[in-house]
């Protein structure tokens, strides 16, 4: 489990340093939030505390390279995480027709709710027309590269674990 | 009791965490409180880590943008195109030199004293990364402690003012933009002498506040940076104006600045190793920069 663990870890800084490149040449909306998909699809994986702490560590490594209030993205993606372990079963998650459109509601929310904690918190943080668009773009983007991700998250786990996983969904509900 | 504690278990985290997280936002939701802390160790080693990692991805990144615009997009008419923009800019800035120097007195000894506020200390940085949340305007710079970088130094380009560290580690350091929504910064109309704040909004313009409605203020005004809020020096190029936001109901004018960096497509910036005296009274005397370590060197 801890080889998993370093290894989402390291994966999230992977994607974290191949994201803040690829933003100077492309529209940040045209590229998915890795990091946020990644804390999605580990519900699947991880054991839930496991994966809360995993979420915690990639939402404070995304802190660290952007100029957002330390524990920010933090909250946001132990919300993410735990939405998704809460909702996993109740909505059959594991269907591909039911994941993308899970995928596009849950960014949308990470997004809002980033735009509401900065406004708490006495930052500015403008959502005009043009930024809601943005944010949708930003959404569907994530939604569609989902799929693709969680495939290739789910032979990895096949390859290097042969299938021993632990299901932060299935410990939540042994949890109850 | 066992079941109880492995039930409360993930709560009790989770509930921990969030708190964790408020206290650290509220903690650093103010400028000046975040670029007054110190980095922890955890974020000097984030940095520092990512940076060789941007630049062996930076590699493949631009040659597939770059090709694609020369191939795309005609090889000559981009080059021309570059050459001639490249022109401009040496061209405008020697008329923008030569203006600020008639505007600004008419005197030389005033001149003299206005030259020698730009002379300060511009260290070489290139960029390699950019900030990774559509809310924040910030990017990632090659050079760090080891170069003497401090929070709070100014950074510019070759085109105008680009924004101010608020970050470092050992090797890296990150500069908020001024384009953040949280940047706000003292500027004057190089043509008018009329003050104002220049406010980052998020997208790839600037608003200019006026205080006064009606002030002299066209469209093509140059605006620079007037210096008196201790944070940028004097004079700095920030943009031009774009267009007049007309609000009835305000008290105060907002005008829209282009700013004369183009953000998109800048690779190196310079950092300017001297605080203002602001940033001086945030940080206090312990971060000023030892420039005698080449001296002890050629001691040995």
């Amino acid at each position: 489990m801890s080889r998993h663990l370093i290894a989402v870890i390291l994966l999230g800084f992977l994607s974290l340093s191949i994201k803040s490149v690829l933003v100077s040449e492309w529209s940040a909306h045209l590229i998915p939030d890795a990091v946020f998909l990644l804390v999605i699809i580990s519900a699947k994986y991880l054991k839930a505390w496991t994966g809360l702490l995993v979420a915690f560590l990639l939402g404070c490594m995304t802190d660290v390279f952007s100029e957002s209030p330390a524990g920010h993205h933090a909250l946001l993606r132990l919300i993410s995480f735990y939405l998704t372990i809460t909702l996993y079963n109740q909505f059959q998650l594991d269907r591909t027709v039911v994941f993308v459109p899970f995928v596009f509601a849950l960014s949308l929310i990470d997004s809002i709710g980033a735009w509401v904690l900065i406004s708490l918190i006495g930052m500015k943080a403008g959502l005009t027309l043009y930024g809601l668009g943005g944010l949708l773009l930003s959404a569907f983007v994530n939604a569609v590269s989902a799929p693709i991700l969680k495939g290739a998250y789910g032979f990895l786990v096949r390859f290097f674990w042969k299938g021993n996983r632990t299901r932060a969904v299935d410990s939540l509900a042994d949890s109850h | 009791m066992r079941d109880f504690l492995k039930r409360i278990r993930l709560p009790a985290l989770l509930i921990f965490l969030v708190l964790l997280t408020v206290l650290s936002m509220l903690e650093h939701n103010d400028f000046r409180q975040r670029i007054n802390t110190e980095g922890n160790i955890f974020q000097r080693l984030l940095l520092d880590a990512a940076r060789p990692l941007q630049n062996l991805i930076k590699v493949p990144s631009r040659f597939i943008s770059g090709a694609w615009e020369d191939y795309v997009f005609l090889i000559d008419l981009k080059n021309d195109n570059d050459r001639l923009r490249e022109k401009v800019l040496h061209q405008e800035q020697e008329i923008f030199e030569y203006k600020e120097a008639l505007v600004s007195s008419g005197h030389l000894q005033r001149i003299a004293e206005m030259r020698s506020d730009f002379e300060v200390p511009l260290l070489p940085a290139k960029i390699v990364g950019q900030d990774v949340s559509p809310w924040f305007r910030s990017v990632l710079l090659e050079r760090g402690i080891n170069a003497l970088v401090q929070k709070g130094m100014p950074v510019v380009a070759d085109a105008g003012l680009v924004g101010i560290i608020t970050a470092t580690s050992p090797n890296t350091s990150r500069a908020m933009l001024i384009l953040d929504r949280q940047s706000s910064l003292s500027g004057i109309i190089q043509r008018s002498r009329t003050r104002g704040i220049v406010r980052g909004d998020g997208t790839r313009a600037l608003d200019f506040v006026l205080m006064v409605e009606g002030d002299d203020v066209e469209e093509g005004d140059v605006v620079l940076t007037s210096g008196i809020d201790g944070i940028y020096p004097k004079g700095l190029v920030i943009g031009k104006i774009l267009k007049m936001k007309r609000d009835k109901e305000s008290l105060v004018q907002i005008v829209q600045i282009t700013p004369s960096v183009d953000f998109g497509r800048m690779e190196q910036v310079f950092v300017m190793e001297k605080r203002g005296p602001t940033m001086n009274l945030l940080y206090g005397v312990s971060g000023k920069p030892k420039i005698d370590t080449l001296g002890d060197q050629g001691v040995q």
